[in-house]
């Protein structure tokens, strides 16, 4: 009998692969020293944070939020506000910056997870843009519109020690969700995604792991919005804190495929160079693209690339184990 | 029976829904290994007591005691982990996980180790005869399998008791045969379990300690088959029911 | 003393309009059970038809409203029938994407083909004011008796018409609807064509007083959250009562506190009223 994908020993072609690519990403900046394609991957690795993170509570959980512009602006601001406007190194604004997203997704989650469904939607929607008038508006701190210029995270030009540090901080947050997958909380986030009262009949207090998921995910969500900070060097709340950035979130883990580990980063990988690709035609249009995936997806094949892959793979065996999207 | 051997307790329990009377003045004792089963009409409450049980639903009077405590107004999840299992009458899978990790997920209730919970996992699959449907997604399951899947996951928590909605309801004789077989073999492990059937069936009777019949919400009699079976009450209100074989 | 009636009336004036879009939101929930993320995006399409039909056509923005509420009401069969029907059935989850990718296309195609800048249509009655001191705007004032006019046509449809009582009966029960031998299929196109229509014609009758831009929307649909939330989900009179308060909020809000926290009042009250009050001020309790 074989066991399900979640646990199985992985092959060791698997693991061998696994390897190459972490030697390869380790020494691409010393190959690669177009600032271009650093910049682009430092992206990659700053939506594959994101959306690995947005993955543990919306993939996993099942539990859509649209409002994590809302941590990463917290953590965005944490960095530009203490660096700013009391000179705190933009390290301690980082580590400041997740630790306060905590509270942030605990009052949030508070308020949100007493909704189910698209009322949760958008009561996510709703405290994001509440979080974005007071950015907005309370000038005198956070200067507003005019947006806070942000203390860089490293000195210099190279565009180096911004490529190790996302990566890092992806490979976290991948180790964190693959870690999940293999665990009690794993299981039982899970078990809340497929069925509440089901999940409370075997035991699982659904209000705590549901806030123990967005707490964790925020956290990620926090670090990946401060180095963006600190490395775009100016912010705005119409840069960190819209319904867009939580929606292209969101976008890259479903594509990739939902609540599966590998989904976000393959997400956030094509459609980082995509929309870089489709920049020099459609200008600042370029999300359509994603919109125009969103419906293709969602109409045709709703377990996202890597699920899709899996089907295929298994057509002619019996059904694998692996796809866990969301179906009809 | 005295109160000490009783596992579960139901005293007068009552639930309203607006001005509905969904379960008036309900008292059932539950001895430990005992099976108790609830005989009634679509309608009749048996639903009702289970999600009160359960703690989905708060009584509107009346008390439930587990154990020789009051358990009334705890939420679902502390109810689960004190030892009350419970399977729905429209079955609940986990649809997108296997049939070995939904049952890993119940196991986990009383475990944060992965390899024991597969184990005790593989140990629940065993006995419900679904072992080598381990890795199939649950929602590929026939309805029958998935009734046995429910029980298997709510099994691997180590209930004391079990709370069965509809156990047999919509299933083929062999499927019907076959829980039947299972929920004997609970006798054996010691787990009380609380069966609600909608028709008066040879095999209820034949496995029951103890049948409760509800009509309307209502105790309308309590005791053992072969005293039920005789109960005129039970037989008007079942006129042309009694005794049927399983569907 | 002056200056709060004048903001109030104000308030209520556009309160109507966010009623409309509401009241669109509102017959699409009924009927489908979905919640259309592109609504705003839908009101955004209609003001760039009416904006087009004033500069290219010369047509007056009002007028135009007869080309704006048949155009949507066929892109809204258009999008029910290709886009949200298929995924009926789906989780919440999934229908709650496809109506976000709508929207996401329609802001970014207005983007790409009319570029971000600001537009405007001015007409002769723009600043025109009526009733001496108060000085309340004449557009805002026509706009505002349309509206209650459209919202009120409306409200006769569903409750006159057989096709109406079709709609009502499949959001009661899609299943029953459809052994009563309601084709449901062709209500929802319809209501969804409705419902874009509002939504077009909210945005039209915005259009005098307004200006336009592709992400104008966006705003649009959390207004209209807030209104049919405030009305209970799936009700009309309940959404037109919601939109009212949603407007007399906002203005009220802007007077005593802050103008730039206008948007943000309508979203607490929409979180509280979530939380406290899930059926909406004036809806029964759904389950």
């Amino acid at each position: 009998m074989k066991p399900p994908a979640g646990i199985s020993p992985r092959p060791p072609w698997r693991s061998r692969l696994a390897w190459g690519a972490a030697v390869a990403l380790l020494a691409l900046p010393l190959l690669v020293s177009s600032p271009y394609y650093l910049s682009l991957l430092v992206m990659v690795f700053l939506w594959t944070t994101a959306a690995s993170a947005w993955n543990l509570l919306g993939g996993f959980t099942g539990q859509l939020s649209l409002g994590h512009a809302a941590y990463f602006g917290v953590g965005a601001y944490a960095v530009a506000l203490l660096g700013s406007r009391f000179g705190v190194s933009p390290w301690l604004g980082l580590l400041a910056g997740a630790a306060a997203a905590v509270p942030v997704a605990l009052v949030i989650g508070g308020v949100c997870f007493r909704l189910r469904g698209p009322y949760f939607t958008l009561a996510t929607i709703a405290s994001t843009e509440v979080l974005r008038q007071v950015a907005l508006n309370w000038r005198s701190f956070t200067n507003g519109a005019v947006g806070l210029s942000v203390p860089p995270l490293f000195v210099g030009v190279s565009r180096a020690p911004y490529y190790y540090a996302t990566l890092a901080l992806a490979a976290l947050t991948l180790l964190v969700s693959a870690r999940l997958t293999t665990s009690k909380t794993g299981y039982w986030l899970q078990a809340i995604r497929e069925d509440e009262d089901t999940a409370q009949s075997i035991g699982v207090d659904t209000a705590r792991y549901k806030l123990l998921a967005l707490a964790i995910s925020a956290v990620f969500v926090a670090l990946a919005g401060g180095i963006f900070a600190g490395y775009l060097s100016y912010i705005e709340p119409d840069i960190v804190l819209t319904v867009g950035l939580s929606i292209q979130i969101c976008v890259f883990a479903i594509i990739g495929g939902l609540g599966t580990v590998e989904g976000p980063v393959l997400g956030a990988f094509l459609l980082t160079i995509a929309s870089e690709l489709f920049r020099s035609s459609f200008k600042q249009a370029h999300l359509i693209i994603y919109g125009v995936l969103m419906i293709v997806v969602m109409l045709f094949m709703p377990d996202g690339l890597l699920g899709q892959y899996r089907r295929w793979r298994s057509r002619p065996a019996t059904s694998p184990a692996g796809s866990k999207g969301v179906r009809a | 029976m005295s109160a000490a051997e009783s596992l579960l307790e139901l005293v007068t329990l009552t639930k309203n829904f607006g001005g509905l009377v969904a379960v008036k003045d309900v008292s059932l004792s539950v001895r430990a290994g005992e099976i108790v089963s609830i005989i009634g009409p679509n309608g009749a409450g048996k639903t009702t007591i289970f999600n009160l049980i359960s703690a989905f639903h708060r009584p509107s009077a009346g008390d439930i005691r587990f154990l020789g405590r009051s358990i009334a107004g705890l939420s679902p999840h502390r109810v689960a982990l004190m030892g009350i299992g419970r399977t729905f009458q429209i079955v609940k899978p986990f649809p997108n996980l296997t049939v070995l990790q939904n049952v890993m997920a119940g196991a986990f209730a009383r475990t944060d180790d992965i390899r024991a919970a597969r184990e005790k996992a593989f140990s629940v699959l065993e006995m419900t005869g679904l072992a080598e449907r381990a890795a199939q997604p649950a929602r590929g399951l026939t309805l029958g399998g998935r009734k046995r899947l429910e029980i298997a996951r709510c099994l691997a928590t180590d209930p004391k008791v079990i709370l069965l909605d509809e156990v047999v309801a919509g299933l083929n004789p062999r499927e019907a045969e076959e829980t039947i077989n299972l929920i004997m073999r609970l006798r054996g492990l010691g787990v009380s379990a609380v069966a609600g059937v909608e028709h008066v069936m040879r095999v209820v009777m034949a496995i029951s300690d103890r049948i409760v019949v509800l009509n309307h919400g209502q105790k309308i009699a309590e005791g053992p088959p072969a005293e039920i079976a005789r109960d005129p009450q039970v037989i008007e209100a079942y006129l042309g029911e009694e005794y049927h074989h399983g569907r | 003393m002056l200056s709060f009636a004048q903001i109030l009336i104000s308030g209520i004036l556009t309160g109507a309009l966010y009623a409309l879009v509401g009241i669109g939101l509102t017959i699409i929930f009924g009927v489908m059970r979905v919640i259309n993320f592109a609504h705003g995006e839908l009101l955004m399409v209609g003001m760039y038809i009416s904006f087009f039909a004033a500069t290219l056509l010369g047509l007056d923005p009002y007028v135009s409203l007869l080309i704006v509420a048949p155009a949507l009401f066929v892109i809204g069969v258009l999008i029910q029938r290709y886009l949200i029907n298929p995924v009926l059935k789906a989780p919440e989850f999934n229908q709650i994407l496809v109506t976000l990718g709508v929207g996401l296309v329609l802001t970014n195609s207005a983007q790409l083909l009319f570029t971000a800048d600001y537009r405007q249509v001015r007409t002769a009655y723009s600043s025109l004011t009526w009733g001496g001191n108060l000085a309340i705007s004449v557009p805002y004032t026509v706009s505002f008796l349309l509206a209650l006019a459209i919202t009120a046509a409306l409200y006769v449809f569903l409750m006159r018409t057989d096709l109406g009582k079709a709609m009502r009966a499949t959001a009661q029960d899609r299943e029953a609807a459809r052994l009563m031998g309601i084709n449901v299929e062709r209500v929802s196109m319809v209501a969804f064509g409705i419902g874009a229509a509002a939504a077009g014609a909210a945005g039209t009758l915005l259009m005098p007083v307004y200006y336009l831009f592709p992400a104008v929307g966006e705003p649009f649909t959390l207004k209209a959250f807030v209104v049919v939330v405030l009305g209970g989900m799936g009700s009309v009179i309940g959404a037109t009562f919601g939109g009212l308060i949603l407007g007399a909020v906002e203005a009220i809000g802007s007077l005593y506190a802050s103008t730039g926290y206008k948007d943000a009042y309508g979203f607490v009250i929409f979180l509280l009223i979530l939380i406290l009050k899930p059926s909406g001020l004036f809806g029964r309790s759904r389950v």
